[in-house]
């Protein structure tokens, strides 16, 4: 849901979340809302002309807003039953990380609940051990039909279709810095998310602009998100 | 070249003046046909070349091109607009004023180089001329180049380097079959051979157009064309340049891994060896084609330079008059010419008085003759790798394409030896040359940017680096910005009211399991798993040597939860050491690094807690709160770890809290610290603090020598718990005697030693200062050194260098500031 922002720039009361790109952003002109406690751009130009760019060519969005949580455990040799709304990914033999919407933060948790409690032993460890990681890292949204293009000059992960399908997950080098790269088709449009260290958040945005030259790569907003969702 | 006739001309600019060119046209083959016959002054003689290979093999078309040097223009098209100059000649190519040098060629016989340019005294003077007079393009001023550089990551079943008829076929093939193939042609088109041979007739024209049909209809096989293959790596990866993929680049590096590879790069001609070879107009033939196909006129070579890469071996076949790949590894294949089962052996070397001629160029890379050549091997640099390395024949930018044949046929006549046993000599990556620019690619170097990175630069923020980290150093005043006042005003901030550091670089883990502390008192040198639940204690993690790897905090949060924070360069080793020793053990521990998401900031002074309490309902006194004890609390409304620890010496709290949350919790402390005339403080004035307490910082006055007991720090290795990581070690050390320690000192007068500076002791060297500040307490400048443990007690002399003299000092046991801890717990 997108509630108008208060006015930004001033002292707020109340904590307002600043993804790593907050600063790039308001240099960048683009206007910013509150978006589940985040202050996130809503629209960097026009939101209808994002989102065709986008249908067209590719584009990118901060979507460090993302709830993202990293599950360990023994729990997790069988598949994770989570619901609609929220993604598991498997980044080792008993580690998985969860993405969903902010939305969805108290379905997800209560599964994790009841993960936790399923048939516990209490002379085992617990089968699932939960650490939230949303602020651990930023998390760029790439979607378009030239998304794999830009990916391939900053990363040597096959993305071919048949090594990265729809769906599952790689870890390598991005622009020379450990990322996460999760497969996630956005209404049929190829699609991914690149997940790097917080503190990397910058210059891996710069990267991957300047990566996306020759495809006319630009930022997209929250608004151009929900009509590209449609 | 095909030329579209009908197509529009383009400009571009050679030397100034405006050049024509058509559709299809390279650089060179547009300025032959305006009239240009030189296109190089030779690297040593300065003598006028002009096109031999035509194929991007030799050295005698490399111009300067938008400012990137040593573009083999044969093979470069013509685009409008760019700017085309000469290279390596002065003032122009037509009229070099530099080919005096070929007058003085008997100054500069074979090994010159080497016997007269002796340092110091010949080179110094030389080298400026030498680098003027001497060589191949400039290197373009920092940031000129033309476009950007950008790197590339394919992957594919198959790659085929050559796109002539071989590779073509092959790709058909392959291509049928359904494999994913990448088919590499640094040529402007397809064709290979066929394209130019006229004699080849029609069958061949219509065989070549039906192959490149074939090839076009497959989806599943892409052609990069024009773009050269230079090497070919471990893992089947292929290092490939392709030339202005888009209008933004000038080049970009693609790195193609393939499960196989086939090498169908096809032979060429090489240039015969005869007095004056190399002058304008003598050119290898393309319209001789007939007569090198059916009689064996010239001396065609495989390209087997890929092949060689690929750890194939080269084996002299008398027959073919060519060496041979033999002993291909599996992976890869090779077919068409570069196997040369279609060669026919041709006489090879001219009479006597030719060889013996300083004007039959072997190599016209770098103006080797085949008397250089004679002439080495008279030396005694008779074995072809040797003579590589003396003459430097082969090694110029056509890396030996054009004279490795001539070169091995000079040596073997020399020493009397077959041509296989002569050998060849190794190819290696890169072949052809390549720019600097495409293998480094994107400008972009990663950076680590702490969650109040703004808030810094607006409070006036000198930035240094740490790693990728970008750390402040000092602030900038509006009254000051001379770092020794800074440094000290925020100094004087933490030592009489309050200060605030950003410490968000350090490395966080978060520890999650039953069997954390089984883990932690195996790693670390203390005892950690009988630590209670919020209390913080510092550590020391040693190697199997009882070496000093990194320290930090650790702290409990809960009976299976730990946070531990490691130094900010080190953290990715602690991490990886903790799970390496991890493995096997069969624990429930799960360790999760945290430190992106983490932001933490250190508020320390007298006056810490009468800001903190003002922002948190957490109780903050020495009772509630004390000495390393940590809790969970909210401050500002924000949730957050405070640690009550003490790395500058005064009260104060490390406060851990969501990254998110960085620049707002920042500038409520500074706001809330207001009336306490809080400042915020950085790296250096830290470190000055820090060194007043004696606290090491590990690596910085610690080496990768440094054992705890040596560092002072014997304490923090508890020998009596069970097995740990350099527990042996540690035992041993600890009844030995030590011979030299980290010891503290203060200078007896005025004077400031560097860090590193030199010890003496009765005028000999005995030892060095690690870090060494000027100490506002004290008066004069204190620091730590290393020195020989029977001066490591209190009031023992030593003298330090400082800028070129000796100054006095003396050793303290103590602490140089608050040696009694009291006003951390206070």
């Amino acid at each position: 849901m997108i509630r108008k922002a208060r006015a930004c720039g001033c002292r707020e009361e109340s904590p307002i979340k600043q993804t790593a790109l907050f600063n790039t952003h308001q240099h960048s002109g683009a206007s910013l809302i509150e978006h589940h406690g985040w202050q996130v751009p809503a629209c960097f130009s026009n939101s209808e002309d994002e989102a065709a760019r986008v249908r067209e060519s590719v584009g990118v969005a901060d979507v460090s807003w993302m709830l993202k949580f990293d599950l360990k455990g023994y729990g997790l040799k069988s598949p994770l039953a989570l619901g609609e709304g929220a993604f598991s990914w498997a980044l080792g033999p008993l580690h998985a990380l969860v993405t969903c919407d902010p939305s969805s933060r108290r379905e997800v948790m209560d599964r994790f609940q009841g993960l936790r409690t399923a048939g516990a032993d209490l002379a085992l460890p617990p089968p699932v051990y939960v650490t939230e990681v949303t602020s651990v890292y930023a998390q760029f949204l790439l979607v378009g039909p030239h998304c794999r293009e830009v990916l391939s000059t900053l990363t040597s992960l096959n993305l071919s279709e048949n090594s990265l399908p729809n769906l599952s997950c790689g870890q390598s080098s991005l622009a020379h810095v450990h990322a996460i790269i999760l497969r996630q088709d956005l209404q049929g449009i190829p699609a991914y998310q690149l997940l790097v260290s917080r503190e990397y958040g910058e210059s891996m945005w710069e990267s991957v602009l300047h990566a996306g030259h020759e495809f006319h790569l630009s930022p997209f907003g929250l608004q151009a998100q929900q009509f590209l969702k449609v | 070249m095909s030329v579209d006739e009908r197509s529009e001309t383009i400009r571009f600019e050679f030397c100034g003046k405006p050049v024509e060119a058509r559709a299809g046209d390279t650089v060179a083959s547009a300025l032959y046909r305006s009239g240009q016959r030189i296109f190089t002054r030779s690297f040593k003689y300065h003598r006028p070349r002009g096109l031999l290979c035509l194929s991007g093999k030799c050295p005698n078309c490399l111009m300067n091109v938008d400012g990137v040097p040593n573009v083999r223009a044969c093979i470069t098209p013509a685009r409008a607009g760019m700017r085309v100059r000469h290279q390596n000649a002065y003032p122009s190519l037509e009229n070099d004023w530099l080919a005096i040098a070929q007058r003085f060629d008997w100054l500069m016989p074979v090994g010159w180089y080497y016997k007269t340019m002796t340092y110091p005294s010949a080179w110094h003077a030389a080298e400026p001329y030498i680098r003027k007079i001497a060589g191949l393009g400039e290197p373009p001023p920092a940031g000129s180049e033309g476009g950007e550089y950008e790197h590339n990551y394919r992957h594919a079943e198959a790659a085929i380097i050559g796109g002539g008829p071989a590779g073509l076929q092959t790709a058909v093939e392959l291509g049928s079959r359904g494999e994913q193939v990448m088919l590499i042609d640094d040529q402007p088109a397809l064709g290979g051979h066929l394209r130019y041979s006229r004699n080849s007739g029609v069958a061949a024209a219509e065989l070549i157009a039906d192959l490149i049909g074939k090839v076009q209809k497959l989806s599943n096989v892409e052609v990069l064309q024009g773009c050269y293959c230079f090497g070919l790596y471990e893992g089947n990866l292929l290092g490939i340049v392709e030339p202005n993929p888009h209008p933004n680049a000038a080049e970009r590096l693609i790195h193609l891994r393939t499960r196989r590879v086939v090498i169908a790069t096809g032979a060429y001609e090489a240039p015969l060896l005869f007095r004056n070879n190399d002058l304008v107009g003598i050119m290898l033939s393309t319209a001789a084609q007939r007569l090198i196909r059916l009689h064996g006129v010239a001396h065609r070579v495989p390209d087997a330079g890929l092949l060689s890469q690929a750890g194939a071996r080269l084996e002299w076949d008398g027959g073919k008059g060519a060496f041979v790949s033999v002993d291909l590894p599996s992976h890869v294949a090779a077919v068409g010419d570069v196997t040369g089962a279609s060669f026919i052996a041709a006489s090879r070397l001219p009479p006597e008085q030719v060889m013996a001629s300083k004007r039959a160029f072997v190599c016209l890379c770098t103006d080797v003759s085949s008397k250089d050549l004679q002439d080495a091997i008279a030396e005694g640099f008779d074995h072809i790798e040797t003579l590589k390395r003396y003459t430097t024949a082969t090694m110029g930018p056509c890396q030996g394409r054009m004279c490795q044949l001539s070169a091995i046929s000079v040596c073997a006549h020399e020493t009397q030896r077959s041509m296989g046993a002569t050998g060849t000599t190794t190819s290696r990556p890169p072949n052809p040359s390549v720019t600097l620019g495409a293998l480094a690619g994107a400008r972009h170097h990663p950076t680590r940017r702490t969650p109040m990175h703004y808030e810094h630069d607006a409070l006036g923020a000198v930035w240094m680096d740490m790693g990728e980290w970008k750390r402040p150093r000092f602030y900038k005043t509006q009254t000051n910005s001379e770092e020794k006042a800074c440094v000290e005003e925020e100094y004087r901030a933490v030592r009489e009211r309050v200060g605030l550091i950003d410490v968000s670089t350090l490395g966080k883990l978060d520890f999650k399991g039953r069997d954390c502390g089984k883990l932690l008192d195996k790693v670390y040198a203390g005892r950690l798993s009988d630590l209670r639940p919020d209390r913080v204690r510092y550590a020391v993690l040693c190697d199997e040597a009882g070496i000093m790897l990194d320290d930090g905090t650790v702290s409990r949060l809960a009976d299976d939860q730990y946070f531990i924070t490691t130094t900010t360069g080190n953290l990715e080793f602690v991490e990886q050491w903790l799970e390496w020793w991890l493995v096997g053990t069969g624990w429930d521990v799960h360790i999760t690094n945290m430190t992106g998401g983490v932001a933490a900031v250190n508020l320390a002074g007298p006056k810490a807690r009468d800001v903190l309490a003002k922002l948190t309902s957490c109780g903050l006194d020495t009772k509630a709160f004390p000495y390393m004890a940590c809790r969970r609390a909210e401050v500002a409304g924000v949730q957050a770890l405070l640690m009550r620890i003490g790395f500058v010496g005064e009260t104060g709290w490390e406060i851990h809290f969501p990254a998110e949350a960085g620049a707002y919790l920042w500038r409520t402390l500074l706001d809330a610290g207001r009336e306490f005339d809080i400042r915020p403080f950085a790296v250096e004035a830290q470190r000055l603090l820090r060194l007043e307490k004696k606290h090491v910082i590990v690596g910085v006055d610690t080496d990768a020598l440094t054992n705890p007991f040596e560092a002072g720090m014997g304490w923090v290795s508890k020998l009596d718990k069970e097995d740990f990581i350099g527990r042996a070690a540690l035992r041993r050390l600890s009844g030995e005697e030590l011979k030299q320690i980290l010891a503290g000192f203060i200078m007896n007068e005025e004077a400031l030693p560097e860090d590193g500076a030199a010890i003496l002791v009765n005028g000999r060297l005995a030892g060095r200062v690690t870090s060494a500040r000027y100490s506002p307490v004290n008066r004069k400048a204190v620091g730590l050194a290393w020195v020989p443990a029977e001066l490591a007690r209190p009031g023992a002399e030593i003298d330090v260098r400082v800028g070129g003299r000796l100054a006095r000092a003396h050793i303290t046991q103590q602490a140089f500031y608050d040696p009694e801890g009291a006003r951390l717990r206070m």
